[in-house]
């Protein structure tokens, strides 16, 4: 499929459009964010702690005085790059891992599904609580180990692809042409495998910021006064009774912002699907 | 059948090795000895009596043979003593601790299945309705639903404004004086918000899998042979068609159930809860290794179970899996 059809009709799906949108508000936010910040998002004004949402403060402040407003608009760079950043990890890892598995299949595919299938009993969310508390908790740590641990259904997802392409005519052609496996996997097999893989990276976006925050709240993910909206809500929750703004918009900035990157990748999942493609029309 | 299950049994064993050897692994990623944090807390600590403790835990050993010590203790559930200053055996403090866990773990389950399992079929047979749209948008939002952002709104909500629930802890104050059935309600109060939002994004997720699965279901011969037959449409939908629907959602819930109980330290130490979530956090936060280890095991060996399960039903519900 050409790249100007694929964007004809990701206008046309008003889910990825809807998703599209809000995940380039997300980029904007970020990259506008020491612009357009009304504070310094570190700044402590022992004069305005806890203030409600008024004209000076619009979201509010924190219990140091924080304008919580540009607070926000910085923690959207922090939930964009732990997600990108874990979510290119955790394609990359599945994607070497399930090609190996399902082009060279026999025991290197049932070693790897082992694997797979040990990574999946482990509740991830203990290891990587583990992970990050013994290493420090740094953003590049946060985000590898997220990465490392969220890597199986792409692997999965590019094995089963591999093993349905492994035996058609062009890669059988490429091998008796002498090509290296390398080569094979990654000029012929890996770019007809690519559309699971592109949704899926994209909803392991989502799931990345959803952790980075969980952790964040917990207190061992992005560290203050570094600003992350996981970590607003932590202190949200220790002024539960007398700040209501500190639990409600950086908790709504994560929900918005995962249902985009939801919203992209299932639209992207239609707009791919050739079984949808005459409904549609 | 016997084959089937010597089958499973033996994948199980050789999962459950692979996960004692990735939880042993990530204790030796910390830096420092695992004894440090044990002798930073006792600064009187004779070198010594250091020397007695790295003998215990077998750190002047090789890892491999610290691993295969540890292993050979594991099986008996021996996970040693903890290094916090009570110096309880592990496994006594996970097994006071794990009961409220999967109490609310497998409520949560029971009440993802009743409710998500009746909306999925609903919205695949109303397919393109109002009502279709209406849960779908549902399913979205409680797939992007921090499920600690979910805790903080309900806890504000019906805790601190409408002084409705309690937020935190399982029990009341004054709790030892309530008679029988006060202390039930008691405990049943505390648990709603926490269950509640165990459960809810499960609701969101097995629904979809149900409404995807039904609709598959929907589209195959047998149902137009049903539909031919006459028989009526509840009959056909919820005979027919339920039973058939179902199998990729068992698959589905032993697959959510590493999720389950990972989650259950977010709302644990959201609500305060005395369960084996908060203890892990606990444990990570004090890097009070002996505990840590204990619980990571702990908590594989329960998804293993879940799998288990779930291939047990798996087979009971479809012949073909038993070959």
């Amino acid at each position: 499929m050409k790249i100007d059809a694929v964007i004809n009709r990701l206008r046309a799906n008003k889910m990825a459009a809807a998703g599209g949108i809000i995940v380039l508000c997300l980029f904007l936010a970020a990259a506008l964010a020491p612009l357009i910040a009304p504070y310094d998002p570190e700044a402590v004004n022992r004069h305005s702690v806890l203030s409600a949402p008024c004209r000076a403060h619009l979201l509010g402040t924190d219990d140091l005085g924080r304008d919580v407003l540009s607070r926000m608009l910085f923690g959207a760079g922090i939930s964009l790059s732990v997600g990108f950043v874990s979510a290119g990890i955790a394609t990359a890892v599945g994607i070497a891992i399930g090609a190996a598995a399902g082009y060279y299949g026999k025991a290197v595919d049932a070693a790897v599904m082992r694997f797979v299938d040990i990574m999946l009993s482990i509740p991830t969310f203990f290891l990587i609580l583990a992970v990050i508390a013994f290493l420090d908790s740094s953003i590049w740590n946060i985000m590898a180990v997220i990465g490392l641990t969220s890597w199986m259904g792409v692997s999965r997802l590019v094995r089963a692809e591999f093993l349905s392409l492994k035996n058609r005519e062009y890669v059988l052609a490429a091998k008796a042409s002498g090509a290296s496996d390398l080569r094979i996997i990654m000029r012929h097999m890996l770019p007809n495998s690519l559309a699971p893989v592109i949704i899926s990276a994209v909803l392991g976006i989502a799931a990345a910021v959803l952790v980075e925050s969980a952790l964040s709240f917990l207190g061992i993910g992005v560290q203050p006064p570094t600003p992350s909206w996981g970590n607003i809500l932590s202190a949200g929750k220790d002024n539960l009774e007398i700040a209501w703004w500190l639990s409600v918009f950086p908790g709504l900035a994560i929900l918005v912002t995962v249902m985009g990157y939801n919203l992209l990748g299932e639209g992207l999942r239609d707009i791919f699907d050739p079984r949808l493609w005459d409904e549609r029309s | 059948m016997l084959t089937y299950l010597t089958k499973k049994t033996l994948e199980m064993l050789i999962t459950f090795a692979g996960i004692t050897i990735i939880s042993f692994a990530i204790i030796h990623l910390a830096p420092g000895k695992p004894t440090d944090v044990l002798t930073d807390l006792n600064p009187k600590i004779t070198p010594e009596a250091r020397a007695k403790l790295e003998k215990y835990y077998g750190l002047d050993k090789p890892v491999t043979t610290q691993y295969a010590m540890w292993f050979k203790r594991v099986i008996m559930l021996d996970f040693g003593e903890s290094f916090s200053s009570d110096h309880r055996a592990v496994w006594t403090k996970i097994k006071e601790r794990l009961p409220i866990t999967l109490y609310i773990n497998i409520a949560s389950l029971l009440i993802i299945l009743a409710i998500a399992i009746p909306i999925g079929i609903s919205s695949a047979v109303h397919r393109h309705t109002l009502y279709d749209r209406i849960t779908t948008v549902g399913v979205f939002v409680g797939f992007a639903m921090p499920g600690f952002w979910l805790a903080l709104l309900l806890m504000m909500f019906f805790g601190v404004h409408l002084h409705m629930l309690p937020v935190a802890g399982l029990k009341s104050a004054g709790f030892a004086e309530f008679s029988f059935q006060g202390k039930v309600i008691d405990i049943l109060r505390h648990l709603i918000l926490p269950i509640f939002v165990s459960s809810f994004g499960g609701i969101a997720g097995i629904s979809r899998y149900m409404r995807g699965s039904m609709l598959e279901v929907i589209r195959q011969d047998y149902m137009a042979t049903a539909r031919a037959k006459g028989l009526t449409s509840n009959r056909i939908i919820y005979v027919h068609g339920l039973r058939n629907a179902l199998l990729p959602i068992v698959t589905i819930l032993g697959l959510s159930i590493p999720g389950l109980i990972g989650g259950s330290v977010i709302f644990e130490q959201v609500f305060s809860i005395p369960g084996m979530g908060q203890l892990f956090y606990m444990s990570v936060m004090s890097r009070d290794y002996p505990l840590v280890m204990g619980i990571l095991t702990i908590g594989a060996v329960l998804t293993l179970l879940g799998n288990l399960f779930a291939d047990l039903g798996y087979a009971a519900v479809d012949p073909r899996t038993r070959r």
